[in-house]
């Protein structure tokens, strides 16, 4: 548990230092959104109809840019093969990866939904079911998005390649999660999308560490 | 037959991408014994310590480490097994001493013993450098440093001398017979001539 | 069971199989595709709704039915080579995935130009459709995956890693229009109660979805077959420049 809270401390502290993109991936995530009203026009209602979706879009690329270097740094240096000879199983590695991507990732993804809310013109009654659907929703894309970027390691370069594997998983989440903020507009009752939220993260944490290692290992073949 | 070793291997043979790199393999390790591995380049050996140490698995053989087939230092609490490879796991943007700490502190090393080989590697001096600002030979040395700190009963080192001028080279030698003394086992893979004490040489 | 899997499990074994058995699957799938075309285009009676525009269905529902099955088979073939570290599963999964993923192309345009006389449109978003089109997406992630790496061995091997993860949306397409209220019809062939559908319109179906059935054991044992001689070309060649050298 330590030896967890320890690798989580290292890589915080390489993200402050400046040797990660993490700031990088939380501006894309501004500017993402404000390319909607950008091309979409000025209309406020058709803004407010497409609201729920755009963040969740725009939340969904951020995480999409920074995934890719989950693994790699620690990976090309050799940084991956001290930590598994120190005695952490690789499953215990992907885990702390996700969760410290997460802490600089998704968990300002979700504190800052609420000023992205108000530049495209979400009610404030629908910020409550954005901020529960972004905070189920972003730790399953962090881990959905963990394996794709082991195997992108494996493969040796990343890019586009990863991009386009990793999309098609995320979408259920992005689905689910914008789903449940244009039924609650519609009147229709969010709780069903976010139920099926939350039943995803669950197995996520599951079945990813295991696939993400082999694939890690995968790399090392 | 004294059950002492520390690696058994037995009849290893690895394929990559359906070439055969080597076959047919055995290799025992004891406490205090050093197995050199020579070969020309090409001939595997960076593949066999990587089998070794765990990283790869073999396409056929047995191995066992400590009398166990799953490599131990997978599952438990300190280092069994110290790699030293290509690539110097140094993260440029973190201290020198942050990056060491790390590992120290991961590996519960006691900062007596983390002192003294600071001092032994002369590196005082560049303890609060960004770790990118070291050169190659300066790095390798960090490394070795590492290693030499690390409670580790076996040492697998993949070209160790390189970047070393000779004053370090006698260093590395000196930390090595160190290590052996103190029981520890090393497997070896160099062009170079290292004169280690109860060398056995293994030719790929 | 596991004296078939370790006599398959030897890639030259598995090369003679598939060469003396690739001809036979071929014949039937030829002979069930034709019986099941000529009943379902002659034999089967108009839909008292639709029309003659029904008979899109008996290319539509096996094409969909095996864009699922090819799948789930690479699923497990995947949780062979994974789990069980299984030599030749590996490359069976990589060689499913183009099969899968044409015949998911199939059913999402035989789909949508039933749609239109039908619904009135070409495509809708609703949940059958939408996972559907997920699972095309995936199929062409899988084969871009395999096919980037340099080393094939590692290729398939992180084909069946990516298949594992896809998995998930298999249960979403069979239970999506249970779960939703779609646009698309529910189940009625296969349920819980059993088919709902009449046996005139059952047996071209089942005669399709058994050709198309075979369609996939034919190309899957080519594929297979090309991949094995790749492989063993590539080692030839590498064995021969060494020795020249």
């Amino acid at each position: 548990m330590k030896k967890f809270y320890r690798l989580i401390l290292r890589d915080m502290h390489l993200v402050i230092k400046g040797s990660s993109d993490a700031g990088a991936a939380l501006l894309f995530y501004l500017l993402a959104i404000i390319m909607f009203p950008l091309s979409s026009g000025t209309d406020t209602n058709l803004l407010t109809s497409i609201a729920g979706g755009a963040i969740w879009v725009a939340a969904l690329f951020s995480s999409l840019l920074s995934l890719d270097r989950l693994f790699r740094s620690d990976f090309e240096d050799g940084s991956l093969e001290q930590l598994v000879l120190s005695g952490i199983s690789l499953e215990t590695i992907v885990l702390s990866k996700c969760f410290a991507h997460w802490l600089t990732n998704g968990l300002p993804i979700v504190i800052l939904s609420p000023i992205l809310a108000m530049i495209i013109g979400l009610d404030i009654s629908y910020w409550w079911v954005l901020c529960s659907t972004l905070l189920l929703g972003t730790p399953s894309l962090t881990l959905i998005g963990a394996t794709p970027a082991a195997l992108s390691c494996a493969i040796g370069k990343g890019g586009v390649l990863t991009a386009l594997i990793i999309l098609p998983l995320m979408l259920p989440v992005l689905i689910l999660g914008s789903g449940a903020i244009t039924a609650e507009i519609l009147g229709l009752g969010g709780s069903g999308h976010i139920y099926a939220l939350a039943a995803i993260l669950p197995l996520s944490l599951f079945v990813v560490p295991f696939l993400a290692s082999k694939a890690l290992r995968l790399g090392w073949e | 037959m004294n059950k002492d070793f520390l690696i058994k291997a037995q009849n290893l043979s690895f394929e990559r991408s359906g070439r055969i790199i080597f076959s047919s393999l055995s290799l025992n390790l004891e406490e205090g014994q050093i197995i050199i591995i020579k070969g020309k380049n090409g001939s595997g050996k960076t593949s066999l310590l990587r089998c070794l140490a765990g990283f790869t698995p073999i396409t056929s053989g047995k191995i066992l480490w400590f009398d166990n087939e799953i490599l131990p230092a997978f599952y438990s609490d300190k280092p069994l097994i110290a790699w030293l490879g290509h690539l110097d796991a140094i993260k440029g943007s973190l201290t020198v001493k942050d990056n060491l700490l790390f590992f120290a502190k991961m590996w519960s090393v006691e900062p007596s013993i983390f002192n003294e080989c600071i001092k032994k590697l002369s590196f005082e001096k560049f303890m609060n450098f960004p770790a990118s600002w070291l050169s190659a030979g300066e790095k390798r040395r960090l490394s070795l440093l590492r290693i030499s700190f690390c409670p580790a009963k076996v040492w697998i080192l993949d070209e160790p001398s390189t970047f070393l001028d000779n004053d370090n080279r006698e260093i590395l030698i000196d930390i090595m017979n160190i290590h052996l003394k103190n029981k520890g086992a090393i497997l070896c893979a160099t062009h170079d001539n290292l004169k280690v004490l109860n060398a056995l040489e293994i030719t790929l | 069971m596991q004296n078939i899997f370790n006599f398959l499990a030897n890639p030259s074994r598995f090369r003679v199989f598939s060469e003396k058995s690739y001809p036979y699957a071929l014949f039937m799938m030829i002979i069930l595709i034709s019986v099941g075309l000529w009943y379902s285009l002659f034999n089967s009676p108009p839909d008292y709704q639709q029309g003659e525009t029904v008979r899109i269905m008996y290319v539509h529902v096996p094409a969909a039915w095996m864009a699922m099955m090819v799948y789930l088979s690479m699923t497990i073939m995947s949780l062979f080579a994974l789990v069980w570290r299984h030599p030749l599963a590996d490359i069976l999964s990589k060689c499913s995935a183009p099969i899968g993923a044409s015949f998911t192309l199939i059913a999402l345009v035989t789909g949508s130009i039933w749609g239109k006389p039908t619904w009135g449109t070409w495509w809708v978003w609703d949940a059958r459709l939408t996972s559907v089109f997920i699972l095309f997406l995936i199929y062409m992630g899988h084969i871009t995956l395999v096919r980037s790496f340099e080393d094939e061995y590692k290729g398939a091997r992180a084909g069946a890693i990516l298949t594992l993860i896809g998995a998930f949306n298999l249960p979403i397409i069979k239970f999506s229009v249970d779960w939703w209220n779609t646009l698309h019809q529910p189940a009625s062939v296969i349920k819980l109660d059993g088919p709902t559908i009449h046996i005139d319109m059952m047996i071209p179906l089942i005669l399709m979805a058994l050709g198309f059935l075979f369609f996939y054991f034919s190309f899957l044992l080519i594929n297979v077959q090309t991949e094995l001689n790749n492989r063993k070309l590539k080692k030839l060649f590498i064995q021969n420049f060494s020795k020249n050298n």
